[in-house]
């Protein structure tokens, strides 16, 4: 993804946090071979890449042996949208000199409206079938993404909340192994929590 | 069989994560999915996350052939066996002297001793399982109140309040002015709320009603409904602006007992025991005071 317009007059005077940023590209190598491009920046929003970019092992490519090429195009689309965000957020945090400039003001007024888009970027991007859902967590957390980890954790807690045990167990194809005696007793423990 | 269990491929530390982030309740439904989910919510590592319930009680023990006399005890009623809460409430400093006033939702309600100086007495709010405290800034009468209670509710708010009901005689009403049908009569309710960090007083205009010493109390939504004397029972909200005196379901036998009142999933309950069978009716209305048979069960 190309750079936002508003880096060019921020690379000049401030100290962005996390280090210089360049525009430089980041090739990243899918379980089943295929080849994804990222910008450094939206890359190092996995933190484990941020150490293999920092420790210089990422000049030839980065595989990632646990993340299929579905997935990762996922992971990658939401990095360079959060990293957007993020470098809005570090740009209007940075320098505080720059308070009263327009410039702010126009970041305030655009950040309501980006803030919805990123919303429902995000929803959508975890409205998908359980088994994708899980391998998204993976790589999540395979990659040290908090943000995506977060997001996609939060929604199937939500698909969790307020089933009933019977529900979450197909939902989800658990299989009871309880003994009758042993789900008899969890159940007698727990018993005000199913509204009888 | 069925297909295989997605679930299994997601690790203990992340389903740990997704469950942690479910209310209460969802958490103890997960309990009995499985066996992988109600280890994982009842390991130690894990349980840090989830939200905690300790389910027991304090009492106290006397006995006249040992030193001290007095004792407390916590009883766990919960399935985890490592004791969570040390009865001695050590962690409270400079008390000499303590008494366990009241719980509400995890917090209790101590008057303190100060060791220093024994004349003076504190109130202090307590989670004995984290251990936090605060002192609340005493007023006149913690020595003589009986009557003390806390109103706490962590789903509205981590604010607490303290509802002190003074009686005519500790308030220094005249012997030959106080109440002749009504010993002890409630004549001024305090409530300290621990936001705004002050007493709030107010002559109670309701009733006459008087509060025994060891009234059942339960506090919810917001309500503290406590037993009073005649078979009433009074509530007051937090702020002390809403106030119902609502007398006890009719029976045919008089007793004098109020202290049937109990408090569940969100609606106040009474239950009354005679010979024969237990009652337990549902307040549905505070306003007119009308309850509705529930359950009848016979003791024969």
């Amino acid at each position: 993804m190309a750079a936002t317009p508003a880096d060019a007059s921020s690379s000049s005077s401030e100290a962005v946090v996390g280090g210089e940023k360049s525009n430089k590209m980041i090739t990243l190598i899918s379980s089943d071979g295929e080849s994804f491009e990222a910008t450094e920046e939206a890359a190092k929003m996995s933190v484990t890449i941020k150490h293999m970019i920092e420790d210089g092992c990422a000049d030839d490519g980065i595989p990632l042996p646990n993340v299929p090429a579905k997935i990762l195009s996922m992971v990658i689309e939401y990095c360079n949208k959060h990293a957007a965000d993020a470098d809005d957020t570090n740009k209007h945090v940075a320098d505080p000199a720059d308070a009263d400039e327009d410039d702010d003001n126009n970041n305030n007024n655009a950040s309501a409206g980006e803030k919805e888009d990123l919303k429902s970027f995000d929803a959508s991007l975890v409205a998908v079938d359980q088994a994708t859902l899980f391998d998204i967590i993976l790589a999540a957390n395979f990659l040290s993404i908090k943000g995506l980890l977060d997001l996609a954790c939060q929604k199937v807690a939500d698909d969790i909340k307020d089933k009933s045990v019977e529900e979450v167990r197909e939902i989800f194809k658990i299989e009871n192994d309880f003994t009758k005696e042993e789900e008899e007793a969890v159940r007698k423990e727990n018993a005000w929590a199913f509204n009888e | 069989m069925e297909g295989s269990d997605p679930m299994a491929t997601l690790t203990d530390d992340i389903l740990a994560d997704i469950i942690s982030r479910l209310p209460y309740k969802s958490t103890c439904c997960c309990k009995c999915v499985s066996k992988r989910w109600r280890d994982l919510i009842y390991h130690r590592h894990h349980r840090k996350k989830m939200p905690q319930s300790v389910v027991g009680f304090f009492y106290e023990g006397y006995n006249e052939c040992r030193s001290p006399r007095k004792a407390r005890y916590f009883t766990n009623l919960s399935r985890e066996y490592y004791p969570l809460v040390d009865p001695s409430l050590s962690f409270l400093p400079n008390c000499g002297s303590l008494d366990i006033l009241d719980a509400c939702n995890g917090l209790l309600l101590c008057r303190c001793w100060k060791a220093a100086d024994p004349l003076k007495l504190d109130y202090v709010v307590c989670n004995p399982t984290t251990e936090k405290w605060v002192s609340v800034p005493a007023t006149e009468w913690p020595s003589k109140v009986g009557v003390a209670r806390l109103g706490f509710d962590p789903a509205v708010t981590s604010h607490f309040h303290v509802f002190e009901f003074i009686d005519e005689e500790a308030w220094g009403v005249p012997e030959d002015e106080q109440d002749d049908d009504f010993y002890r009569r409630i004549h001024t309710l305090a409530i300290y709320s621990s936001k705004a960090g002050v007493w709030k007083y107010q002559t109670v205009k309701q009733g006459p009603f008087a509060i025994p010493k060891h009234s059942v109390s339960s506090f919810l939504n917001g309500v503290l409904n406590l037993a009073a004397d005649y078979n009433l029972i009074v509530a007051v909200d937090v702020e002390g602006d809403n106030w119902w005196l609502v007398p006890i379901p009719e029976r045919p036998d008089y007793v004098d007992d109020t202290n049937g009142i109990f408090t569940s999933q969100g609606r106040v309950y009474f239950a009354d025991s005679d010979r024969s069978k237990l009652s337990i009716w549902i307040l549905e209305d505070y306003a007119t005071g009308k309850w509705t048979l529930k359950h009848n069960v016979s003791h024969l």
